[in-house]
């Protein structure tokens, strides 16, 4: 019996010592999966310090293996490679390049990757994400006859236990409306040396809360724009039914607008992405922290007939925070692999945040004061040249301002000189009179 | 004797030629500053009648998606087009008593008419005019000086203040100092050439303050 017993226990104790091993083990491969790419989105719903609850958000993964320089398309995507214009990367591109993905969401009927609703304090938590370029949009909703809606974003995750924060832009309508008139516009771009490559006429679908509504035709006779009336609460957008061969596309709405722009790229798109471009690398602080805006400054304005209001403080709530957690104190020690990452990592929200976070300020009229010195710069540069031209060129010695005078200069010595002759003349007569 | 004669009938009649041609030049020339002035202010009155009042507001357009992709339309220059010539505007400067109108292109028909543009924009802030210097139109602006006014009105009604912040001579042959400085030195230049014609009196102006964009 005491034997039994004995054995019982050695048994437990064994039993347990293996539940211990187990629990060790297991808390070791949690965290070693933790450690392995499970990143998170968090988006905070708030417009003027007032959570926004109840508001549907889709997350789509659209890029993956970010471990070169050429991250790839998902299987999802991998079709529109060459249609989809990703441009320089730069915050204005990559707000664009989130509106033209989530047209193809719905022109592909592209399935999010997860699907998640703003809690009380409005935040909205994806998890358990791998690395990778991902496209966050919102379902426009209606509360309290007010309609919330927030422009597509692009969010990159890239470090392994990257956490990223975001906080989107919420712009809401007032529905005093039961029909509103949209507008759009089709665009076409770089092609003007193009006469042949512009098709007569384009076809395009209207969807009405992600659901096909109906089809149009733009053309020279309807001067390439269309406008149709609808519910306000609903959530409108444009796609091309097919895209001009040799041109990409990019999909942009504000308020009732839309535009579509097509871009001459034969050869279809060049995009950063593909390492064909350039980027601009921007080196984050010391912190490991940058911030992206992600709208452009234009986004959130109005249209007649729908009551928009913009945020107060329309760079906070443009701003994305991104902080990291390990990489922080990582970058500085890690080894080779996780540097690529990190400059992976700055490269693409990155870049913008630099910018971002330096232009916002006084984006506007810093732009416009640089484009008015630029041209006048170069009329300086022009005046040089032609000047250089002047130095070294004898030709041009006479070229010479317009002569714009009139002919006075002749008048004096004329009249100098007749007085002159008529005197010596008369004096001549004198002396003959002496004579 | 018979020669001093001649030689003394020669002399005097050479002598009242050479006055004859000096007066009837300056009577040339009067006649045509005369002639030039009332040609402008003809064209002036044509050219006032064509520009509308006042700058409509359209620069407080609101901004909107499709106005981003209508840029290359804006900035166009406005011009006036009447009886075949092209004009910008009208170039006014009270100090001297002128108002005349300003050509598009200079050429050395269209300056015997009116002031004429010799380069740049008002908008860009680096226009040149150039004019004869009939009395009627640049004939006096050497006799303006630091704060002077000068108004341009261009086609489509936008005023434009300036005021004279450097007078200088430029020799006739010197393009590149007519053509520098507009970067920071100023925003509108008028031109004419002196009584010898062997320079270029050249006035320079600057947009008022509240002007500035």
């Amino acid at each position: 019996m005491e034997m039994k017993i004995k054995k019982k226990n050695y048994v437990s104790a064994i039993f347990c010592l293996l539940c211990f091993v187990m629990c060790i083990v297991s808390g070791a491969f949690a965290a070693t999966v933790n450690a392995e790419g499970t990143a998170s989105l968090t988006l905070n719903c708030v417009k003027d310090g007032e959570a926004i609850s109840g508001m549907e958000w889709q997350i789509y993964h659209v890029a993956e293996d970010l471990s070169g320089d050429k991250p790839k398309l998902t299987r999802a995507f991998e079709k529109y490679r060459r249609e989809i214009s990703i441009g320089d990367g730069s915050l204005s591109a990559m707000s664009q390049l989130a509106s033209t993905l989530k047209g193809y969401t719905l022109k592909g009927k592209i399935k999010p990757t997860q699907t998640a609703v703003s809690d009380s304090e409005g935040k909205v938590r994806f998890t358990s994400l791998e690395q990778g370029y991902y496209l966050v949009s919102a379902q426009k909703f209606t509360k309290d006859h007010v309609a919330w809606e927030s422009e597509p974003l692009m969010v990159i995750l890239t470090e392994e236990d990257y956490q990223m924060d975001a906080f989107p832009k919420m712009n809401y309508i007032t529905l005093d409306a039961s029909e509103v008139e949209f507008t759009v516009k089709k665009i076409w771009e770089n092609d003007e040396n193009q006469p042949k490559a512009r098709a007569t006429y384009i076809t395009a679908e209207i969807y009405k809360d992600d659901e096909f509504d109906h089809l149009i035709r733009l053309d020279e006779s309807n001067d390439w724009t269309y406008s149709w009336t609808g519910d306000p609460a609903s959530e409108w957008f444009v796609v091309e039914q097919e895209i001009p061969k040799d041109y990409t596309v990019v999909y942009r709405k504000q308020g009732v607008e839309y535009v579509i722009v097509n871009t001459y790229e034969p050869g279809g798109a060049s995009s950063w992405w593909e390492g064909e471009k350039e980027t601009t690398t921007h080196e984050t602080g010391d912190q490991g922290e940058w911030t992206e805006t992600t709208t452009t400054g234009a986004s959130g304005e109005i249209t007649s007939d729908l009551e928009t209001t913009t945020n107060e403080k329309p760079l906070n709530s443009e701003q994305i925070n991104t902080s990291t957690t390990n990489a922080t104190g990582e970058s500085g020690s890690s080894t080779s692999a996780t540097t690529t990452t990190t400059t992976t990592t700055t490269k693409t929200p990155g870049s913008g945040s630099g910018s971002g976070s330096s232009n916002s300020g006084g984006s506007s009229s810093s732009s416009r004061y640089s484009s008015g010195s630029g041209s006048s710069s170069s009329s300086r540069n022009s005046s040089s040249g032609s000047g250089s031209q002047s130095g070294s060129n004898n030709a041009s010695k006479i070229e010479k301002l317009p002569q714009t005078g009139q002919l006075w200069w002749p008048v004096v010595p004329l009249t100098v000189g007749g007085i002159l002759l008529i005197s010596i003349g008369l004096k001549l007569k004198e002396k003959d009179h002496n004579a | 004797m018979n020669t001093v004669r001649i030689a003394k009938f020669g002399l005097i009649a050479t002598g009242i030629v050479l006055l004859g041609a000096a007066l009837s030049l300056v009577r040339y020339n009067i006649q045509e500053d005369q002639q030039s002035g009332e040609q402008a202010q003809a064209l002036l009155i044509e050219v006032k009648k064509e520009i509308p009042d006042e700058t409509q507001p359209t620069e407080e357009k609101k901004y909107d998606l499709f106005s981003e992709y209508e840029k290359e339309t804006i900035p166009e220059e406005p011009v006036l087009e009447i009886d075949g010539q092209s004009y910008i505007g009208v170039v006014a400067i009270p100090e001297i008593g002128i108002e005349l109108p300003v050509l598009s292109e200079w050429s050395y028909p269209n300056l015997k008419s009116a002031p004429c543009r010799y380069q740049g924009t008002a908008y860009e802030r680096n226009l040149i005019l150039i004019a004869h210097n009939y009395r009627t139109h640049f004939g006096r602006i050497s006799e303006l000086y630091s704060g002077s006014e000068i108004i341009f009105t261009d086609a489509a009604g936008k005023v434009y203040q300036y005021e004279v912040n450097n007078i200088e001579n430029i020799v006739g042959t010197d393009i590149e100092s007519m053509e520098f400085g507009s970067v920071d030195g100023w925003d509108l230049t008028l031109f004419t050439c002196t009584v010898s014609g062997q320079s270029r009196v050249t006035v320079r102006a600057v947009l008022k303050p509240e002007e500035e964009p």
